[in-house]
């Protein structure tokens, strides 16, 4: 089951946040799953489309994720979620 | 009185203390960009928030700032060509018995909703203007056009004014079905055409509320005045060609003659004419303005943002680009500073 963990930024509006092991197999599944668990998160990660902020990163297994390449989750997948290096 | 000020790392309440000083009372969303902030009829605060990264979210609360709950962000459908980028204003009106609140958006579009923001619907008609592959970008270096401005005709629910830079003043009287563009008397010296039925920048639009038919606004390309609720323009620019470029206005409560502006040297120096702070002032219906600058620093380098001069009674309140807040308590005749120390000042708003 892939492995989640978000940087603490997100925890200043989801004070219950914490590294959890979420079933999905694709990263949209996943965002599906988290907006279950903790509701409004999926609208701090992803735009009204779908589409990931653009100051937002998912890194899988320490690769930056890429909708193209990363089709599938692996089950063993370590997946950080992080603000990108981009704010003031 | 309370002074809320809206910067870009949080929302500050400063407060009147017994001897005049003003104090900083509270901060909220401490190191967060305050996008907007308004006060509704039952004393509830608006406030949206610009994330860098988290997009753009909206929060509310009941108790003048001593709890917020999140509500729900306006979106984009997924039919548009447009996501959400940012939020300029928060507006609110009463439509009978409903408490409907607005927000102005970049990209360009107006959002109303009937629920207290469970809930948001895009006023169509103003997106998908005929006119709207016309408009261009406006502030804060953005490449895509923003609705800024939002009045509302306290005799016609129906009919609605905003400002988009750039695009101009557009007024519906159907309740936001469909829209006019409104820029008669205008310039827009940035265009080839300076007379362009759409296309111009009005930075900012103040309403009498003496007098709903008169407003002003102050313009990318100088300052005008309406006295037919906006159909049509009239220059009324400091012919001595001081009080000319600028973002902030605010307007007297109590009669419609009466205007304050804080210039910038040009389009091309944004910064106050020979590095002198100062509020200019006109009591004639923008004839004659007269520099305010008693207790104004120079040299100073500031720029005020279009939201950053509010009025209540007698005290006059202005926060600069440089995180430098100031207040007269005698309608501009005399300055004193609130702080030298805080982020950009996007908006502030006094209260009692």
């Amino acid at each position: 089951m892939p492995h989640v963990m978000f940087t603490s930024a997100l925890k200043t509006f989801f004070p219950n946040l914490k590294e959890e092991y979420i079933e999905a197999d694709s990263i949209k599944a996943l965002l599906s799953e988290l907006e279950k668990k903790h509701q409004g998160i999926q609208g701090y990660l992803v735009d009204e489309k779908g589409q990931i902020r653009e100051h937002v990163k998912f890194y899988i297994d320490n690769e930056l994720y890429d909708e193209k390449a990363h089709t599938e989750l692996p089950k063993s997948a370590q997946i950080h979620i992080i603000q990108a290096i981009s704010g003031g | 009185m309370k002074l809320a000020v809206g910067t870009d790392k949080g929302l500050l309440i400063y407060k009147q203390a017994k001897n005049n000083e003003w104090v900083l009372a509270d901060i909220h969303f401490i190191g967060m960009p305050i996008g907007a902030f308004h006060t509704d009829k039952n004393q509830h605060w608006w406030v949206a928030i610009n994330h860098k990264h988290w997009g753009p979210k909206v929060y509310v609360s009941a108790n003048m700032g001593e709890t917020f709950t999140e509500v729900s962000s306006p979106k984009f459908s997924t039919e548009s060509p447009f996501t959400l980028k940012s939020i300029w204003t928060i507006e609110s009106q009463s439509i009978g018995t409903v408490h409907r609140l607005y927000i102005g958006t970049e990209p360009a579009a107006l959002f109303y909703s009937d629920d207290l923001g469970k809930s948001w619907n895009e006023m169509n008609g103003l997106s998908n203007h005929p006119s709207r592959s016309s408009w261009q970008g406006g502030g804060k270096g953005s490449n895509s056009p923003f609705l800024h401005t939002i009045l509302s005709n306290l005799e016609n629910e129906n009919h609605l004014i905003v400002g988009i830079s750039c695009a101009g003043v557009f007024q519906t009287y159907d309740g936001g079905i469909t829209w006019q563009p409104t820029n008669t008397g205008l310039k827009a010296f940035f265009l080839p055409n300076t007379e362009s039925v759409v296309g111009h920048d009005p930075h900012t639009i103040c309403q009498s509320k003496t007098n709903s038919n008169v407003l002003w606004q102050q313009n990318h390309c100088g300052i005008y005045r309406s006295e037919d609720l906006g159909k049509t323009w009239r220059d009324v620019t400091d012919k001595k060609g001081n009080a000319v470029y600028g973002f902030a206005m605010t307007i007297a409560e109590d009669n419609d003659s009466e205007a304050w502006v804080i210039p910038a040297q040009s389009d091309h120096l944004r910064i106050p004419h020979e590095q002198k702070l100062a509020v200019y002032y006109t009591k004639d219906a923008g004839q004659n303005w007269k520099a305010l600058e008693n207790g104004l620093p120079k040299p100073a380098f500031d720029l005020i943002l279009r939201d950053a001069f509010d009025i209540k009674n007698n005290a006059l309140v202005f926060g600069t680009n440089n995180g430098n807040l100031y207040i007269s308590m005698d309608k501009g005749q005399h300055w004193t500073t609130i702080s030298q120390n805080l982020s950009t000042v996007r908006s502030v708003a006094l209260f009692i």
